[in-house]
């Protein structure tokens, strides 16, 4: 059951980065060769897709950010607009990871990324808390950099994911994810630009 | 794509990407532009170590490495400050996508090579005056609606 799964959401990503047919030829192969290595040992059978727990640890990776930059938008608004290009950048990765993700159902992260994205809205559980809220430093320089540094964990995880996967398209995908993390670490982490320092 | 051929088209990038940045390097005035100087001399060093990577790795591989151009096209006319930094953006944006597709094609310690230059790429165009990508490297992904990225205020 979850195989079927499994194999329906790594053909969602395959078709949607646009390389099914290229893709499910390396993948035919490596899951020949990933057979093959598994006569060795004792890995588990294919009829499990290593790839749904991957794509699970990077979906749940991406909604943390999410979460991070919904606490600290809210807790320093004026913040909002220099967060606003990584926000939509995550939340379409989110948006692409939870297509390639099976209904986690009684998981306990909720499958709704969109509510972090609206931390004004009532708040259901696993929306930004009071305690989270305080976590977030209270200068807005300082709470900036903070997220540039989730930003870059969250690219060293997704690098970890991208090596993880069994799919090179999937793999591709997520290697992208975390280039993109690099690139809003970099944007975010330096010291905002002094007007007129120049 | 087999692993051979992906790390041969990225060795093919990375003959080009060294060939412009030395064009480049000779093009960029340390006094005037010392920011920009000093990107291109980070760029032309880290791209000729991956191109010395590459060769290695092709070997390994058991093939032989593509060979360098005599010469590569400049995508402009590369003399003014804002020309030559829009071929180092462009030279570190076909470096992105070729190095996406050398992680989808290889596994193991070369796609770990991959992962990193990829990253190094994405990140160094920026300093070209390049912009943040939602999927750096990949093409025809949906990007997020305008709305979407916009806080509500």
């Amino acid at each position: 059951m979850l195989a079927g799964v499994a194999a329906g959401g790594a053909g969602a990503v395959a078709a949607l980065a646009g390389c099914t047919a290229g893709d499910d030829a390396r993948r035919g192969r490596r899951g020949r060769e990933a057979d093959a290595a598994g006569a060795e040992g004792t890995r588990q059978s294919a009829q499990q897709d290593p790839d749904v727990a991957v794509a699970a640890e990077a979906l749940a990776a991406e909604r943390r950010l999410l979460e991070l930059i919904s606490v600290t938008s809210s807790r320093h608004p004026g913040l909002g607009s220099r967060l606003a290009a990584a926000r939509a950048g995550h939340e379409a990765h989110v948006a692409l990871l939870a297509k390639a993700s099976p209904d986690p159902g009684s998981a306990s992260a909720p499958p709704t990324p969109m509510d972090s994205a609206s931390p004004s809205s009532s708040a259901p559980s696993g929306s930004p808390t009071a305690s989270q809220d305080a976590q977030v430093p209270a200068s807005r320089r300082r709470a900036l950099r903070a997220v540039g540094s989730a930003e870059n964990e969250l690219s060293a995880q997704q690098k970890q994911h991208a090596f993880a996967s069994q799919s090179g398209a999937f793999a591709r995908l997520l290697a992208s994810m975390a280039a993109a993390a690099a690139q809003q670490a970099a944007v975010l982490g330096g010291e905002p630009t002094e007007p007129g320092a120049a | 794509m087999r692993p051979v051929e992906a790390l041969q088209e990225a060795l093919a990038g990375e003959h080009a990407a060294v060939y412009v940045y030395g064009v480049v390097g000779g093009r960029v005035s340390l006094s005037a532009e010392p920011t920009l100087w000093q990107q291109v001399r980070s760029a032309y060093t880290v791209h000729r170590g991956r191109r010395d990577q590459l060769l290695v790795m092709v070997r390994d591989m058991g093939e032989e490495p593509v060979a360098a151009e005599v010469a590569y096209a400049l995508p402009n006319p590369a003399h003014t400050p804002a020309e030559l930094t829009a071929v180092g953006r462009q030279i570190e944006e076909r470096c992105t996508a070729v190095y996406a597709d050398v992680v989808g094609s290889t596994w193991g310690a070369n796609r770990q090579w991959a992962l990193e230059a990829l990253t190094d790429a994405a990140v160094r165009q920026l300093g070209f005056g390049g912009s943040p990508d939602t999927f750096p490297g990949v093409q025809g992904l949906p990007e997020p609606s305008p709305a979407s990225g916009q806080p509500a205020r």
